[in-house]
C-alpha cells in the first residue's frame, strides 16, 4: 500500500465536435454554432459551442428547441467518424506524455502522472498549464484540464473551469476545495438525489461533508456511501487503459416518417456507409451486423445476424437491408440504427490471382481516401 | 435375382461407397444403392450425380436382376450383423428385398433400377497408371487447401497436371496455397490439365489400398480404376486461377524450424488468440522467433521463443494459427523452411528435405497485424 497522493489529471475537450468541425470550417469560429441533426425534422444536439450555450443551447437538446432559443445559430451536420481520428491523436499524442492513460470516452482522458514528477522539472502543474497550449498548438483543439489526486476530484475540478480553463487541487486541500461546490458536481448526482438532498438542506459538498457515515447511507443507501468518499475527497482513482471498442454504430432520425422501402433502404445505405469507413480506418472486419428499427409510438426492434468477418460496404449492405426487410412491418419509421460488432483484429489477406481481385480492396481505399479530403457526399459505393 | 454374400465383405464395401451418397438430394433415388447381379459377380454402385463409384465382388449368385436398395438402411443393417453368411432374396418386379441370416429375416422395399440414373459412357482421351501411394500423397498435400466457397467454383478442386515427366497438383482456397510437384519414374500424362472436385479425391483415398490405380480422363470426367473399383466424376470445367503468379520469387529471409515444434507452439499460443481470425503474430530476429497471440476481447495473452535459424532483417508478421497449423502438418520431414518478404505479402513455407522426385510448396496469407489499442 502506497499511501503517497496520486497525481491524475483529466483532461476534457471543450465543445468537441464544433472544435473539428471549427477546423475544417474556420468561418465558424466565435459565433454559435451546434453540431447534430437536422433542424428541420427532429435532430438532436450533440454538441453546441459556447457561444450558443450562452443561449441556453444544451446538448441532447432538440434542433428545433434549439433554433427558437438562439436563432443564428449555425448546425453542422455530424462527421463522425473524423471525431474518432481527432480523439485517436490526442490519444496518441497523450501516451507520450503520460505512462498510464484512459480514454474515457470520445472527449475525455485520464491520466496518470504519479512518479513523473522529475521528468517534468518538479511542477506538474506549470506543465499541466502547457498541456492546454500544446493540444490547442497541435491539434487545434480547445481543452480543459485539471490536476488532482483521484479520477472523481479531477473530473468535479475540470468542470469548474471549463470552457479553456487549469484547475490544480493540490494534495491535502482536496476537502476544502470542494466544499464551498453545489451537490450536484459530484457525477451520480441527478436531478432526483440533488432534489432530496436539497430537501434535507443539503446544498453544497460542505454541508455533505457534514454528515456521519450512518446518516449518509440512511437518507441514500449504499450511494449515500460513494457520496460521502468523494465529498471527502476520494472515489476512485484507478485507470481503466484496456478500453478497447466494441462496436461501431450509427443511427439517424428522420426529419419526417419513412415508410417507402426504397427511401428506408436510402437511409440505411448512408449509415452503412459511414460504418464501414470507419472499420477500415481501424483495419477491422465486422462480424455482427444489427439493424433497428423505431416507429412512430417510439416502439423500437433490432434484430442481428452474424456474418463472415468483412469491411466491405456492400457486403455489410446487404446484410442491414435484408435484416431491414425482415423487421419492418410497413409502419411509418421514425429511426433507423445499424450497429457493427463482433470485430476480428485483423484482416486476413488474400492471394491476388489477377488484377480484378485487388481491384475492390483499391476502390475501397480510393472511396476512404476521397472522402477523408473531400468529406462524405463527394463519393459513394454502389450498391447493385 | 438371389445371392449369397459375407457380410463383413458387403459392409467394408457399403462403407467405402457411403461417403458419395448425398446427406440431402432433392432425388430420393439418390440415397439408394445400386445392386447388380450377373452369374458370380455382384456390382454395388453409388453416385451423387457428379461422383459415380462402382465396387464389384464375388458372391454366390443364384439368379441374376438389377434393384436399388435404400443405402441407409441397408448399411444399417449390415453394419449390426455379425460376420455371417446373408442370403439376398429379391423380388425385382414388387421391388421387395428380404434378407436372410442363420438366425434373421429383415425385408425392406427397394426401387426399381431402371429409376436409377445412368452412369454416363466414358470415353477416355488419356490414361496413366499411378502408384496408390502417390495419388494418397497428392490428396495429403493438397485437398486440406481447397476452398469450400461455391461463389469460386473452379477452387472447389484439385487441379491436376500431367505433362509426361511430373504431375503437379494445385489446391488453394485464397488465403492459402499447396503445389505439390512429383516425377514417376515413368511418367505420367493427361490430355489436359484438370480440375478433381475435392469430394471425389476424397473418396478415392478412402478407398484405396495397396497397388497400382489407372488414372484416365475424358473431356468432361475423371476416372480412376483400382482393385475392384472404378470412381468416376465429372470434371469442374472452369478456368483454374493462375496459380504461378502468386507465387512469390522474392522471398529472401528464410526461417528454418523444426516443425513438431513450431506446431506444438502455435497451438498452445493460439488458445490464447483471438477467436475469429486467430491471430498469431511472428517477431523474428536474427536466431530468434517469438511467438505472441492476445485476445483483447477475453484478456488473455501468452508468449513463447523458439529456437531457430534466421538471419535476415528483423521482422513481425501475423498469421492465421488454423491456416499455419494446416499447411505445417500436411508436409513431412523434422525441418521446415518459411520464406518471407513483408508482413502483407505471401510465406512460403516448404520442407527442408523432400526426395528427388518430389517438391512441396505452400503459401500462406499472412493477417494484417493490429496495434492493440492501449
Amino acid at each position: 500500500m502506497n499511501d503517497r497522493p496520486k497525481h491524475i489529471a483529466h483532461l476534457d475537450l471543450d465543445c468537441f465536435f464544433v472544435s473539428v468541425e471549427r477546423i475544417k470550417d474556420p468561418s465558424l469560429r466565435g459565433k454559435p454554432v451546434a453540431v447534430g441533426g437536422s433542424p428541420q425534422g427532429r435532430g438532436v444536439v450533440a454538441s453546441a459551442s459556447y457561444e450558443a450555450r450562452a443561449f441556453g443551447v444544451r446538448s441532447a437538446m432538440s434542433a428545433a428547441r434549439a433554433l427558437k432559443l438562439c436563432p443564428q445559430l449555425i448546425m453542422v451536420r455530424g462527421r463522425h467518424h473524423e471525431y474518432g481520428e481527432y480523439s485517436d491523436r490526442l490519444h496518441e499524442r497523450l501516451m507520450q506524455l503520460a505512462p498510464v492513460v484512459e480514454r474515457a470516452s470520445i472527449d475525455e482522458f485520464y491520466f496518470d502522472l504519479t512518479g513523473c514528477e522529475g521528468l517534468y522539472n518538479n511542477d506538474l502543474p506549470g506543465f499541466i498549464r502547457s498541456l492546454k497550449d500544446i493540444v490547442l498548438k497541435e491539434l487545434s483543439l480547445p481543452c480543459s484540464i485539471a490536476l488532482a489526486t483521484g479520477k472523481t476530484l479531477a473530473k468535479i475540478a475540470v468542470g469548474t473551469v471549463k470552457p479553456s480553463g487549469v484547475c490544480i487541487v493540490p494534495p491535502g486541500e482536496e476537502k476544502a476545495f470542494l466544499a464551498p461546490l453545489p451537490v450536484g458536481v459530484i457525477p451520480g448526482v441527478g436531478a432526483k438525489t440533488e432534489a432530496r438532498l436539497h430537501s434535507r438542506g443539503i446544498r453544497t459538498v460542505a454541508d455533505l461533508q457534514g454528515l456521519s457515515r450512518e446518516q449518509a447511507t440512511a437518507l441514500l443507501g449504499m450511494h449515500g456511501n460513494w457520496l460521502l468518499d468523494v465529498a471527502q475527497g476520494g472515489g476512485s482513482d484507478e485507470l481503466v487503459t484496456h478500453w478497447v471498442r466494441k462496436s461501431i454504430s450509427r443511427e439517424e432520425t428522420f426529419s419526417r416518417d419513412l415508410q417507402r422501402k426504397d427511401d428506408l433502404e436510402g437511409e440505411m445505405f448512408t449509415l452503412v456507409e459511414d460504418v464501414c469507413s470507419t472499420l477500415r480506418a481501424k483495419g477491422w472486419n465486422t462480424g455482427t451486423v444489427q439493424v433497428k428499427v423505431r416507429y412512430q409510438d417510439f416502439a423500437t426492434h433490432s434484430t442481428a445476424r452474424t456474418i463472415e468477418p468483412t469491411n466491405d460496404d456492400t457486403v455489410v449492405f446487404r446484410t442491414a437491408r435484408e435484416l431491414l426487410h425482415g423487421l419492418h412491418d410497413g409502419r411509418p419509421v421514425r429511426l433507423i440504427g445499424v450497429h457493427l460488432s463482433n470485430f476480428s483484429a485483423g484482416e486476413q489477406l488474400t492471394l491476388q490471382f489477377s488484377e480484378r481481385d485487388g481491384n475492390r480492396e483499391k476502390m475501397l481505399k480510393a472511396v476512404d481516401d476521397l472522402r477523408a479530403k473531400f468529406g462524405d457526399a463527394v463519393i459513394h459505393v454502389g450498391n447493385a | 435375382m438371389k445371392f449369397t454374400v459375407g457380410t463383413s465383405d458387403l459392409q467394408r464395401i457399403l462403407g467405402k461407397l457411403g461417403g458419395v451418397i448425398p446427406s440431402k438430394s432433392p432425388m430420393p433415388i439418390l440415397e439408394t444403392f445400386l445392386f447388380e447381379l450377373v452369374n458370380n459377380v455382384l456390382s454395388i454402385t453409388a453416385t451423387d450425380q457428379i461422383i459415380a463409384s462402382t465396387i464389384t465382388l464375388e458372391v454366390r449368385g443364384d439368379e441374376d436382376g438389377k434393384i436399388a436398395i435404400p443405402a441407409k438402411r441397408l448399411t444399417d443393417t449390415i453394419r449390426s450383423l455379425p460376420a455371417t453368411d446373408a442370403v439376398f432374396v429379391i423380388d425385382v418386379v414388387a421391388n421387395k428385398i428380404k434378407i436372410s441370416t442363420p438366425t434373421g429375416e429383415y425385408s425392406l422395399s427397394g426401387e426399381a433400377a431402371k429409376e436409377y440414373p445412368e452412369v454416363p459412357e466414358f470415353v477416355a482421351t488419356a490414361t496413366t497408371t499411378l502408384d496408390s501411394s502417390i495419388l494418397r500423397k497428392i490428396v495429403h498435400r493438397t485437398a486440406f487447401a481447397v476452398s469450400t466457397d461455391e461463389l469460386r467454383p473452379s477452387m472447389m478442386g484439385i487441379l491436376l497436371q500431367a505433362n509426361g515427366t511430373e504431375i503437379r497438383a494445385v489446391a488453394t482456397d485464397g488465403h492459402r496455397l499447396s503445389r505439390f510437384l512429383y516425377k514417376p519414374e515413368q511418367g505420367a500424362k493427361l490430355a489436359k490439365d484438370v480440375i478433381v472436385p475435392a469430394k471425389a479425391l476424397g473418396i478415392l483415398v478412402k478407398g484405396l489400398e495397396t497397388g497400382l490405380c489407372t488414372v484416365s480422363t475424358s473431356t468432361t470426367h475423371v476416372k480412376f480404376a483400382y482393385d475392384q473399383t472404378v470412381l468416376t466424376s465429372r470434371l469442374i470445367e472452369e478456368t483454374y486461377p493462375n496459380y504461378e503468379v502468386v507465387i512469390p520469387k522474392e522471398n529472401n529471409r528464410f526461417l528454418t524450424i523444426k516443425r513438431e515444434d513450431l506446431i506444438n507452439a502455435i497451438r498452445r499460443v493460439s488458445l490464447f488468440a483471438n477467436a475469429s481470425n486467430h491471430q498469431v503474430r511472428f517477431d523474428l530476429a536474427p536466431n530468434s522467433l517469438k511467438l505472441s497471440a492476445q485476445d483483447t476481447d477475453a484478456g488473455g495473452e501468452a508468449h513463447e521463443a523458439l529456437p531457430c535459424a534466421y538471419d535476415a532483417e528483423p521482422m513481425e508478421i501475423g498469421f492465421n494459427a488454423t491456416y499455419l497449423v494446416d499447411i505445417l502438418s500436411h508436409i513431412d520431414g523434422e525441418q521446415v523452411i518459411m520464406k518471407f518478404s513483408a508482413p502483407t505479402r505471401a510465406g512460403i513455407v516448404s520442407p527442408a528435405d523432400s526426395p528427388e522426385t518430389e517438391d512441396t510448396l505452400m503459401l500462406i496469407m499472412p493477417v494484417r497485424l493490429t496495434v492493440p489499442e492501449h
